[in-house]
């Protein structure tokens, strides 16, 4: 906190300087505004509506992270979708739904990142349970680089 | 309920229509999040149930009735769940050749099992509404309080996926209870930092400041390993109630 009692022994005379009792009341937004620019963290009136201005904006921004991560995250899993062909987030996400695979979009992602062996078998599942429900079409058979024959055996993935 | 509908129609209240056999207890409870009318049992029926329950459990097995107060609020009780979903065999739709690659890949995986030959091992963790991506060693942090006193060891039993660098089993959703263990441990149980919510409005004289607090717990993963081999069969003396 750069406001403190010795710039206040520094300041000049007829300085305009704040009581203890005001100092005692103005400190919690002060220690708002300590990183602050410029007059918005030492002076009062300035400083004020700024601590204001910030906690509702802070307040704001809590409520609009979860979008905005979930958005991420299905950005992120649409973009570990294209070496895999043109499958689309949508169906991919509905055909692990259908299957009982409940996993996260944050450990889906994860693993696109971190695990790309696991989040292969993944997709190549989905793709199995696409194709045997037939919504497939020719245009996106031809772009998969892999084919579905790795999941073996469809008995187990009729519901 | 003429005197609601009334108060319905002209504040637009939502009113809920309740059956005859409404227990009061529930009532109260449903303002706190009891369960949803689908699987609230009327009263004949719930007597009928708990007579069931008693005469035909066998002497191991445990009675819900006895274990837990309210069979209508236990998630646990097989009456009230849905129909078990039980796949077919993996085995049986295979060609010749694709059997004896599964025959290889399981056998390969049961050896690396039984010689403890696979590594680190990572389990993916359903808690506290979250899920997360967990290891030995990793320290993790959940919100509010969890009645388990300081060094406590925990068994953390909603593993949706286990895995390591050669093999991954992905469960669905759930995997076998008895396949896997994942021990916990609590460290530490704190308070959060004072989150400011502040609550104003333009051109008025309000402000109103609140400083919150929430409880934290925080765990460590002590290890994660395997009870048995894949297709094995397990004891049915540990069984209580698995989800396939």
């Amino acid at each position: 906190m750069r406001l403190s009692l010795v710039s206040l022994i520094r300041a000049p005379r007829n300085a305009k300087v704040p009581s203890k009792e005001k100092l005692f009341d103005r400190l919690p937004i002060f220690r708002i505004t300590s990183n602050f620019f410029g007059r918005r963290r030492n002076c009062w009136s300035l400083a004020m509506p700024a601590a204001q201005k910030g906690l509702v904006r802070s307040a704001w921004g809590k409520k609009v992270k979860g979008m905005y991560s979930r958005m991420l995250r299905i950005t992120r899993l649409e973009a570990a979708l294209h070496p895999y062909g043109q499958m689309s987030y949508e169906s991919f996400a509905e055909n692990l739904a259908k299957v009982n695979v409940l996993l996260n979009k944050r450990i889906l992602a994860d693993f696109a990142m971190l695990e790309p062996r696991t989040f292969k078998a993944i997709v190549s599942l989905a793709q199995k349970k696409q194709d045997m429900d037939g919504e497939t079409s020719q245009k996106e058979l031809l772009t998969r680089p892999y084919p579905s024959d790795l999941v073996l055996g469809s008995n187990y993935l009729k519901f | 309920m003429s005197a609601l509908a009334l108060t319905a129609r002209r504040v637009c209240l939502s009113v809920s229509v309740l059956p005859r056999n409404f227990s009061t207890s529930l009532a109260a409870s449903r303002r706190f999040g009891g369960p949803p009318g689908s699987q609230i049992v009327p009263g004949d029926i719930y007597a009928s149930l708990q007579e069931t329950a008693a005469r035909d459990a066998a002497p191991g097995e445990i009675n819900f009735a006895e274990v837990v107060g309210d069979q209508r609020r236990n998630p646990f009780n097989p009456e009230l769940l849905p129909e078990e979903v039980r796949y077919d065999d993996a085995m049986k739709g295979l060609t010749p050749e694709e059997s004896k690659i599964s025959q290889d890949i399981l056998s390969t995986v049961n050896t690396q099992i039984a010689e403890e030959s696979y590594g680190r091992l990572f389990a993916v963790i359903h808690l506290g509404f979250q899920q997360r991506r967990v290891t030995q060693g990793d320290i993790f942090q959940q919100k509010f309080t969890y009645h388990v006193a300081l060094g406590q060891k925990i068994r953390l039993e909603k593993v949706l996926a286990v895995g390591s660098t050669d093999f991954t089993l992905l469960g669905r959703p759930l995997l076998d209870r008895n396949l896997v263990t994942v021990e916990a441990v609590c460290i530490e149980k704190t308070m959060s930092y004072p989150h400011i919510i502040f609550r104003h409005m333009k051109q008025i004289p309000y402000r109103h400041y609140r400083f919150n607090r929430i409880a934290e717990t925080v765990f460590r993963i002590n290890r994660i390993s395997f009870n048995r081999k894949l297709n094995d069969l397990p004891d049915p003396a540990q069984v209580v109630h698995t989800i396939h």
